[in-house]
């Protein structure tokens, strides 16, 4: 057991923390073995290698190509149609398979909008104080009372309709920011005022040298740990979004073939596969990045570790 | 005091931000209310007589004074309680619409806030208890995938399962047309019947935030340098964890809780789409797809208000329960 | 470890205790209404005792609305007030209400007797002065001129008690339908209202076959008339309407017969609905209006009548119809008239009734002799010496359109022409049409019984625009004289037979010179169920349009059991 020390320095300082190295051909970094041995994190990590090389591999793994229509609608589940087909006449699992893509693009672009705009006005905010911190609080405050939806329903409309999947991922992207830029700053607060920051600022060192190479690696995990959440919520939203018709109903997507599996009476004409798959797949992506943020959290605060 | 007087000036200084913001953002989207109220009549097949969008307009007398007129309108009305008529519900004014809608969504989305919160915390609670076992484990794991479940998803298969397959609750509505809406015992019978299905969808995801939420907050707090003191001063387990895990965890969630229970007046629209539930999330969906600029407005003033209000409360509540936060303030 | 426990069981218990309660009083009480799909629904005196029909109102909580001049009132108000005379739909011919007979004084001036023995449901008696009421309301209030015929009307005036006068600024021959289906309302009601523009009628007077029972946001109830003026032909006690659940679960009502009458779109109708009850699940989808490719005329290639040709013949509106309609509708004459019903005023020198073959060949050919010719690549170059590309805008949420807008995007690329579908919301899409900014878009005109409306609103200079400035309803931009001259000819030609040279012209110009192009007819939804009444109209006894309510709820009878 590591020495129960009262100094809390954060866990990713790797100074203090013996590990057993196993030899190895090759050397893992230390934070990928710590999340490999928690057990959730690993299954998180496979779970996403493997929808990310679904996504990568769709041209060879989709047996049609997903826009092809023209098949006889509503099959049920056979050898040439894994999945069946839609009520249009598309091939299921192809779109299923392509749909990854579009749920992993929107989700990582939009989660990185939302995180890099919380990262600059959290920490500006909090760092910084005084009237800059005023400022921005009152505008992350305005942001989040304006409820979401329905000012991504909005701003889906008075975008262009040409946008498709990229006016989503932007609505996404700039309304989903607010909570984890509140956050972002809580946690600068709380770093700002320890020794090793106030040495630091006694000592002459700049404001970005402080930020950047002081306190941010101190809240790596924490960063970490707002992004991937940013970009479950992202893929969930843009599934949201999709059913509820907003955005392109013509990307393929799995929103999308939730979207149209409603409209075209999928219950109804006993297309379950069609309803059920989408669905199952967004529900594994999203758990498969939950289960990887249980492992950051256990790099940052060794009490959730598993040894 | 000076904690509670910048909380105050705070709260005034951001409703004006909102209550402008949502003059702007309703207006930013192009397009004819006329034809938009149009459209559902243009569903049908496609023709619509263009003597009859004249006659819409000049119902609806759209402005075209400038912007800043329209605000300067828009700010004298809102203090005089006069939020104007609505285009959808023409003649009917905006009160009235939400008057309708209001109740429903308090009920629905109150009652499982506060089931999800009380559950969930609870839950939370003895799990983080329970930490490391195998039975954290599983609920852990079981809940987190639970919640991954995309909830519109959850909601049609539930529909399918009780109210097409086996007919035991309503598929959709929040009552039926067959008992005349009042303080009856048959209405609150029929209104029951319809709450119960969208309830239960929003139960099934309703608790895990909240329980995950807990846990690895009293974990956390478990795991600190004060509990450790506790144990060794050699209180017992059972007040370790109320007094130094429990009591210290909870802090963050009801400031959570307060802010969703301000986020509840806009209703989940999500929600109300899917089971076709007559509130406000509905309403709201219902007034952007007709550029219901009067309606539209309300909403979004009533549901950014209410979140105001609960977030002045969280502050003050917080004040008042964590003297650092007081402290924290003056230094 | 014990408190939290015991409240966790105390949770456990209370959850169960309402869940128990929940089930128990699903069983007792009032489930989805619209059941008794068991129970035979023929009085004892011979008559329906109710039939369930579908929404009644396009508003999410429907609250109280009988003006039925205002766009956000109630649906269903067929039930409570009459017409003049009910136009078929179908064929086109008239059916007196509470009009008897019409003639033209001259264009300008149109005499109506009026029926006599008629009441309002408040047992006033309706005469002719309040005809002439209504028609002046409609000129005075702009509010409530929904088709147009008061922004026309000089004076309205009831010359006796069973005779009105109606007289128009200018010839109003073309109007006619639109004057016919004036619904009346009675004056010593509404010379109350404060302002009609903002009335909601709460009280319902009509003279129609029903009255209000009931409104609540989820149902609305009407029973019969008694006094209705032909009570004796209408055999259904009640009309049950009720709000439509989501698409997918209603259509699952229709399917299980808890709809007698219903008027929505079903995906595959076969399987989903027929096929749950063959013997009493029964659909009608007649041709409406046709919807039409219309290309910006104000841009080129699309005002050389060359391009325009070829692009007729390449559509493959047979394939169109089986993705867009699912096989429901029909491809559509280049005549611009909805045949079969209209067959009638084809210009018999057309050969196959305007019905354009589809042949990309020849119209790629076409193309390139046009002097649009292919590049290396296979994409077709303008005049310009640049590919073609063009935006098709439809709105958002309407999947058939948009399942059309591919096909047609399909049979662009086969030509080597690139098409990009956008989808912006409706109003939006609205918005650009009527004021130029399109390239290719959708658009609904024609189909109708007056012959001028179907012509001049596409075609007529008078209702265009220049681009930035919105056309009333000419969008394609059509300027030509020829159209014009012969559409003045039609609008003050009276009879019909008088009117067919006219028509044959106009559709000539319509073939030879490609304005737009027709691609199909939009479908008129309605299913009806024999299980409890008959006597529906349908493909085999088309006796009236399936919107004609009037009509066809004068004509069911009780089924046989």
């Amino acid at each position: 057991m590591t020495a129960a020390t009262i100094d809390r320095r954060p866990a990713s300082a790797p100074a203090s923390a013996p590990t057993r190295r196993r030899t190895r051909a090759l050397r893992v970094p230390q934070w990928f073995d710590i999340l490999w041995r928690n057990k959730k994190a690993r299954f998180g990590m496979v779970l996403l290698a493997l929808f990310l090389l679904m996504a990568a591999l769709a041209p060879w793994l989709a047996p049609f190509d997903p826009r092809q229509s023209g098949f006889p609608p509503g099959l049920p589940p056979s050898s040439e149609h894994w999945l069946g087909t839609t009520g249009r006449g598309y091939d299921v699992a192809s779109q299923a398979i392509w749909g990854a893509r579009t749920s992993l693009l929107v989700g990582l672009v939009a989660g990185s909008i939302s995180t890099a705009i919380a990262l600059a006005i959290g920490m500006t905010a909090g760092y910084l104080g005084g009237l800059t911190d005023e400022v921005l609080s009152f505008l992350t405050n305005l942001v989040l009372v304006v409820p979401t939806l329905p000012l991504m329903v909005v701003l889906a409309a008075y975008l262009p309709g040409g946008g498709g999947v990229w006016m989503v991922v932007i609505v996404i992207g700039i309304t989903g920011w607010a909570g984890a830029a509140r956050n972002k700053r809580a946690q600068i607060l709380t770093l700002r005022n320890r020794e090793y920051i106030q040495g630091a600022r006694q000592a002459g060192d700049g404001i970005f040298h402080i930020v950047f190479r002081e306190i941010a690696p101190n809240m790596t995990s924490l960063i970490v740990v707002g992004f991937i959440a940013a970009v479950g919520g992202a893929i969930g939203a843009e599934a949201g979004l999709a059913f509820i018709g907003i955005g392109d109903p013509e990307t393929i997507s799995w929103g999308t073939m939730l979207y149209w599996a409603n409209q075209d009476g999928a219950l109804l004409t006993g297309g379950f596969a069609r309803l059920v798959v989408p669905g199952l797949l967004l529900a594994l992506l999203t758990t498969a990045l939950t289960f990887i943020n249980f492992g950051v959290d256990a790099l940052s605060n060794p009490h959730l570790r598993e040894q | 005091m000076t904690y509670f007087a910048r909380r105050i000036g705070f709260f005034v200084l951001t409703l004006w931000g909102a209550v402008t913001l949502n003059f702007l953002i309703p207006r930013m989207s192009a397009g004819d209310p006329a034809q938009a109220i149009l459209e559902q009549v243009a569903a049908k097949d496609g023709y619509v007589d263009p003597a009859q969008l004249e006659a819409v307009r000049a119902m609806l007398g759209v402005p075209d004074a400038s912007l800043w007129a329209q605000y300067v309108d828009y700010l004298k009305n809102l203090a005089s309680g006069n939020f104007g008529v609505s285009y959808t519900y023409f003649p009917y004014t905006v009160t009235d619409v939400i008057g309708d809608a209001l109740p429903w969504t308090i009920v629905l989305l109150g009652t499982t806030l506060i089931l999800s919160f009380v559950i969930g915390t609870l839950l939370g609670a003895w799990v983080a208890w329970r930490r490391n076992t195998g039975f954290d484990a599983v609920v852990t794991v079981g809940s987190s995938f639970l919640g991954t479940l995309p909830f519109f998803w959850l909601a049609l298969l539930l529909i399918y399962v009780f109210a097409i397959t086996l007919g035991w609750l309503p598929s959709s509505g929040g009552y039926s047309g067959a008992v005349e809406p009042g303080p009856s015992p048959e209405f609150f019978v029929d209104a029951w019947q319809h709450f119960l299905l969208p309830a239960a969808a929003i139960m099934i995801t309703g608790p895990i935030g909240w329980m995950l939420g807990m846990r690895n907050n009293m974990v956390a707090s478990l795991g600190e340098d004060f509990t450790r003191f506790g144990r060794a001063k050699g209180l017992s387990a059972r007040v370790l964890a109320i007094n130094y895990g429990a009591r210290v965890a909870i802090l963050p969630n009801i400031t959570g809780f307060a802010l969703a229970l301000g986020g509840l007046v806009g209703g989940t629209a999500l929600v109300e789409q899917v089971f076709n539930y007559p509130g406000m999330g509905r309403l709201l969906l219902e007034a952007v797809a007709n550029k219901d600029f009067p309606l539209m407005q309300t909403i979004f003033l009533f549901s950014t208000v209410g979140v105001l209000v609960a977030n002045l409360a969280a502050d003050l509540l917080y004040g008042v329960l964590d003297p650092r936060a007081r402290r924290k303030e003056a230094a | 470890m014990t408190p939290t426990t015991t409240r966790r069981r105390a949770a456990v218990r209370l959850v169960a205790c309402a869940g128990a309660a929940a089930v128990l009083l699903a069983g007792c009480s009032t489930a989805d209404q619209g059941g008794g799909a068991g129970a035979s629904r023929t009085t004892d005196d011979g008559r329906i005792a109710y039939l369930n029909l579908g929404n009644f109102s396009n508003q999410s909580n429907p609250k109280a609305n009988y003006n039925p001049f205002s766009t956000t009132a109630i649906g269903p108000l067929w039930t409570i007030y009459d017409p003049l005379m009910e136009v078929n739909k179908y064929d086109c011919s008239e059916a007196p209400q509470l009009a008897t007979a019409y003639e033209w004084a001259g264009p300008q001036e149109m005499r109506l007797t009026i029926r006599e023995g008629v009441t309002w449901n408040d047992d006033e008696p309706f005469t002719a002065q309040d005809v002439a009421y209504t028609f002046t309301l409609l000129k005075d209030y702009p509010a409530l001129d929904t088709k147009g015929v008061g922004a026309q009307l000089k004076s309205a005036e009831a010359t006796s008690d069973t005779e009105v006068v109606l007289t128009f600024d200018s010839p109003a021959y073309s109007i006619k339908d639109k004057i016919l289906e004036t619904t009346i309302v009675p004056e010593h009601v509404w010379s109350t209202a404060e302002d009609p523009a903002t009335y909601t009628a709460e009280d319902a007077v009509g003279t129609g076959m029903y009255t209000v029972k009931s409104l609540n946001p989820q149902a609305f109830v009407v029973e019969a008339n008694p006094d209705y003026w032909q009570a004796d032909k209408v055999k259904v006690d009640e009309l049950r309407f009720s709000k439509a659940a989501e698409g997918q679960v209603d259509q699952l009502r229709l399917a299980r017969g808890e709809y007698d009458h219903n008027s929505m779109f079903v995906p595959d109708v076969e399987n989903s609905y027929v096929a749950k009850d063959p013997e009493h699940n029964k659909y009608w989808f007649a041709s409406g209006s046709p919807i039409s490719l219309y290309m910006n005329l104000t841009e080129a290639p699309f005002d050389d009548v060359a391009f325009r040709r070829a692009i007729s013949q390449a559509m493959d509106k047979e394939r169109l119809t089986q993705e867009a309609g699912s096989g429901y509708v029909e491809p559509a004459s280049q005549t611009l008239l909805v045949l079969p019903g209209q067959a009638d005023w084809l210009d018999p020198a057309i050969p196959d009734q305007g019905m354009v073959s589809y042949d990309p060949d020849a119209a790629s050919q076409a193309l390139t002799d046009a002097g649009y010719a292919l590049d290396a690549d296979g994409k077709r170059l303008g005049k310009d010496g640049k590919p073609m590309k063009f935006t098709f805008t439809t709105p958002n949420g309407w999947a058939d359109w948009t399942a059309a807008a591919d096909s047609v995007k399909a049979d662009f690329a086969e030509l080597g022409i690139a098409v990009d579908v956008e989808t912006p919301d409706y109003p939006t899409v609205e918005q650009d049409r009527l004021t130029g900014n399109y390239d290719l878009a959708f658009g609904v005109r024609g189909g109708l019984c007056s012959m001028y409306q179907s012509f001049a609103e596409p075609l007529g200079s008078a209702n265009t625009a220049p681009v930035g400035k919105k056309a009333t309803t000419n969008e394609v931009r059509w300027q030509d004289a020829r159209t014009d001259e012969l559409l003045d000819q039609l609008e003050v030609t009276e009879d019909a037979e008088d009117q067919k040279p006219i028509v044959h012209e106009l559709e000539q110009i319509m073939v030879d010179q490609v304005p737009f192009v027709p691609l199909w007819y939009g479908g008129k939804w309605f299913e009806y169920n024999t299980k409890n009444a008959t006597g529906w109209p349908s493909a085999d006894d088309p006796y009236a349009g399936s919107d004609n309510n009037r009509l066809i709820y004068t004509s069911l009878v009780p089924a046989e059991d």
